[in-house]
């Protein structure tokens, strides 16, 4: 508790705040261009937090992911072009509830998820991090195999109206994430000899690719009518807003998104995409009435924006109790913390408690901040609609190819980016959701190396997967979500019979 | 103060013969280093701890640049390519061992070495929960049981591991990881009985502290400087294959001898620079100075070890 009492005058420093609301606004309009994220500005901007007390330059550092989770979600709604895999399914309600002329109250929604998933997971970050952590720890590869396996499946029922295609997709999926030397033997395959493919493809030019360019070239193949909030007189028309009665009843959605997030944040490398699909699909079938889910309904972007949001903010349990980076923000954020001498990992706890208790309370102030800056921001993004498509759509692609290059600063993923770019709109010509092949091209590499490695921990025994409790709970959930699909697509050939029912 | 002072008189020649110094320009734009790994890890954090003292040292801009990929091989490679002296890539001898061990197509003409600025020990721990704690009890245990062991996402690390195995006959289950951090978790759960990362990792901050057992170092050094005295290490139990982890930087070969030499001098001075110093050591890295011709000798010497290691775990 005193370490409690000193970090709380750690906080409130005018450093801290500027810092925060500097971050902030970075985080939410680089993520708000598809093409540059906040992963992109973080890396960028961890040299210059030498120059900052080691709490303020971690703090802005912070605060550019927490602005980033939102800022990706606004081109997800307005565009259907998602710049990040974890604003992907906010997408598949947030852009239908656009085209029905309510874009600014869907990006309103994702805004407020967003900071209340992001406040639950940092409570719990406040209060329980390091129980948390090592329960996280006991999480082995075979347990790792079954929940990687059971977030495919789900992933797979979340987006495919086309049950068959959309397991095409993730077969597509899966081949291209076996593209690199493999992790065991180092055997290479399919690089073709390529230096820059031994490490497989990378994932920024293929879902940038995948998700915004074929998404670009797909919509201008059509002369569709302008959408509703077309010019300044209709925009000033597009009054829906977020009421706090709307508020009430979606808060049981956020909550449960936030506690499934910090969840699956708490466990190293499995990521903020899988959360947000988790959420919408737990949404999906805990509510009265799922056939709405895609039509552009309300829950089914506070969903996806509570959970994708919690997971950035509990993916720090086992980076500041463990030293275990979970995701990229937390690699980076590793190397600021060392770069001041401090060290993640059970002594910062012990030793720099009162700085980690800072940097829990800080985070919680700059979701308040982002509650404000998001607003304003808000306003100003839903001018952009009005923007003629000649003009946005040529930004985007050259934004693209700046993010593109930027990873890894080589021109051969700004062409890999355009070859996905073609490859992802004759997938979407055959129908085939681009969605489970992103999906399935990054939780592929990780379920082969956690299936390959229980088999090395089992001595090669296939029943090690059933003798875990929690690896077999989830090969039962699995195994139910199949049937499931299963049935749903029996169900919808027997009505496809019947011409009337058609699908489109 | 005879830094200062050599500073001080290269100021009054600037100004006094600025063509003579625009002749020999040297740096005549900003230097990068390239860092051949992502951003975050070891030699991303120590070079960027550097790259503030060199910038002071040769007084003109130094741009930290990660170009990841192909184990470092790929940042590496288009490295060399550059011959102007205005390019660093920072290497391990251990982008050198892959060499060899992935079958690579290098000698040691293709790099031109500017020295060492830092070893990194490497070390074995064991679970508390496995039935041993110490090196000669792993090996007894292991003589009879099959003992799982995690890799830090070092191959050649990871093979060194098993040719010890191999050469005491004993069952030792390798199982790859991809970074000392994803070793380190599955250790400190518990999912495997010994594991393998370099100092500083989550499983050494964990073994300083008393949770997981100090087996081996697998490096050619030693813990003292950390104030472990008494873990051995794999050369002196009289093993034949051992890690020789240096950190340190190198230029094209093309790149004109004296400025190699000056840049190599430029190392000396940072490495040893107190601040620099103590920096890298608050987070238990271990600076000293090595110079370019001791360096090369070690690459030289693990490309051999390298290549007797692959025989001996293929034989």
């Amino acid at each position: 508790m005193p370490d409690l009492v000193l970090a709380l005058s750690l906080v409130f420093t005018v450093e801290n705040l500027i810092a925060v609301m500097i971050g902030v606004t970075l985080g939410i309009v680089l993520g708000s261009i598809p093409g540059l994220t906040a992963d992109m500005a973080i890396a960028l901007l961890v040299p210059f937090t030498f120059f900052f007390n080691p709490l303020t330059g971690i703090v802005a550092l912070m605060a550019v992911a927490k602005g980033g989770s939102f800022g990706g979600s606004i081109p997800a709604i307005l565009f259907n072009m998602p710049g990040t895999p974890q604003a992907t399914a906010t997408a598949l309600d947030g852009f239908p509830m656009r085209k029905k002329g309510e874009g600014k109250k869907a990006l309103e929604i994702a805004h407020y998820a967003s900071t209340t998933g992001d406040l639950i997971s940092d409570f719990i970050l406040l209060l329980v991090a390091a129980p948390l952590a090592a329960i996280a720890l006991k999480i082995g590869p075979i347990e790792y195999s079954a929940i990687i396996l059971f977030s495919l499946v789900v992933i797979a029922t979340a987006t495919g109206a086309f049950p068959v295609r959309g397991m095409i997709g993730i077969g597509i999926g899966l081949l291209l994430g076996t593209v690199g030397r493999d992790d065991f033997l180092a055997t290479e395959r399919f690089t073709f000899g390529l230096l820059t493919l031994e490490d497989g493809i990378n994932l920024v030019p293929l879902l940038l690719g995948l998700l915004v360019l074929s998404e670009a070239f797909s919509q201008l193949r059509y002369r569709e009518p302008p959408p509703p909030p077309r010019d300044d007189a209709t925009l000033a028309g597009d009054t829906s807003h977020v009421s706090w009665r709307d508020y009430r009843r979606l808060f049981p959605t956020m909550l449960r998104s936030g506690l499934l997030g910090t969840g699956i944040g708490a466990l190293p490398g499995i990521g903020a995409t899988v959360g947000a699909f988790l959420s919408y699909e737990t949404a999906r079938r805990m509510s009265k009435q799922p056939e709405k889910f895609g039509t552009g309904i309300e829950e089914g972007i506070a969903a996806p924006e509570a959970g994708n949001s919690a997971v950035q903010g509990a993916n720090l349990i086992p980076l500041v109790t463990l030293g275990i980076p979970g995701n990229l923000v937390a690699a980076l954020l590793l190397g600021a913390f060392m770069i001041h001498g401090l060290t993640p990992g059970p002594f910062l706890m012990r030793d720099q408690g009162h700085l980690l208790y800072a940097l829990f309370l800080t985070l919680i102030v700059s979701n308040i901040v982002i509650l404000f800056v998001g607003h304003f921001y808000i306003k100003l993004a839903t001018r952009v609609q009005t923007l003629p498509r000649e003009v946005i759509f040529p930004l985007i692609v050259m934004f693209c190819s700046i993010g593109a290059y930027a990873v890894g600063t080589n021109m051969f993923d700004v062409t890999m980016m355009f070859l996905f770019g073609v490859f992802g709109y004759f997938l979407r010509l055959m129908k085939i959701s681009v969605i489970p092949v992103v999906i399935a091209f990054f939780l592929g590499p990780l379920l082969e190396t956690a299936v390959r490695r229980s088999l090395l921990l089992g001595g090669g025994d296939l029943t090690v997967f059933l003798q875990q409790p929690i690896s077999l709970a989830f090969l039962i959930l699995t195994a139910l979500a199949l049937l499931f699909l299963g049935y749903q697509s029996i169900r919808r050939q027997r009505k496809s019979r019947s011409p009337a029912t058609m699908e489109p | 103060m005879l830094k200062r002072t050599s500073i001080a008189l290269l100021a009054l020649a600037t100004l006094l013969f600025p063509s003579a110094l625009a002749q020999d320009g040297f740096p005549s734009k900003p230097i990068t280093v390239v860092i051949p790994y992502g951003a975050g890890g070891m030699t991303d954090l120590s070079n960027r701890i550097l790259a503030t003292a060199l910038e002071q040292r040769l007084g003109g801009r130094v741009d930290v640049v990660n170009r990841p990929g192909a184990g470092g091989y790929l940042g590496f490679s288009e490295a060399m390519r550059e011959n102007d002296g205005h390019t660093i890539v920072a290497v391990t001898t251990d982008i050198f061992a892959n060499t060899v061990l992935l079958d690579r197509d290098f000698t040691m003409d293709g790099v031109a070495l500017l020295g060492s600025y830092m070893p990194q020990e490497r070390v074995l721990f064991g679970h508390p929960s496995a039935p041993f704690s110490d090196f000669e009890g792993l090996i007894e245990h292991a003589a009879e049981n099959r003992v799982r062991f995690a890799d830090g996402g070092a191959l050649w690390a990871g093979n060194v591991v098993k040719a010890m195995a191999k050469e005491d006959g004993v069952n030792i289950v390798h199982i790859p990881f991809e970074s000392g951090a994803e070793g380190s978790a599955a250790l400190l759960g518990g999912h495997v009985e010994i594991g393998e990362t370099g100092v500083g990792t989550p499983a050494w901050q964990a073994a300083k502290n008393g949770e997981l057992n100090m087996l081996a170092v697998i490096t050619d050094g030693d813990l003292s400087a950390f104030g472990f005295d008494d873990v051995p290490n794999l050369e002196d139990l009289g093993y034949d294959h051992v890690v020789r982890m240096y950190y340190g930087w190198a230029v094209s070969p093309d790149v004109p001898e004296e400025i190699r030499a000056r840049l190599e001098a430029a190392m000396e001075d940072v490495v040893t620079d107190p601040e620099v110093v103590a920096k890298l050591e608050a987070v238990d890295l271990t600076p000293r100075f090595m110079p370019s011709d001791e360096y090369a000798e070690i690459v030289d010497r693990v490309l051999g070890e390298a290549a007797d290691l692959q025989g001996f775990i293929q034989e």
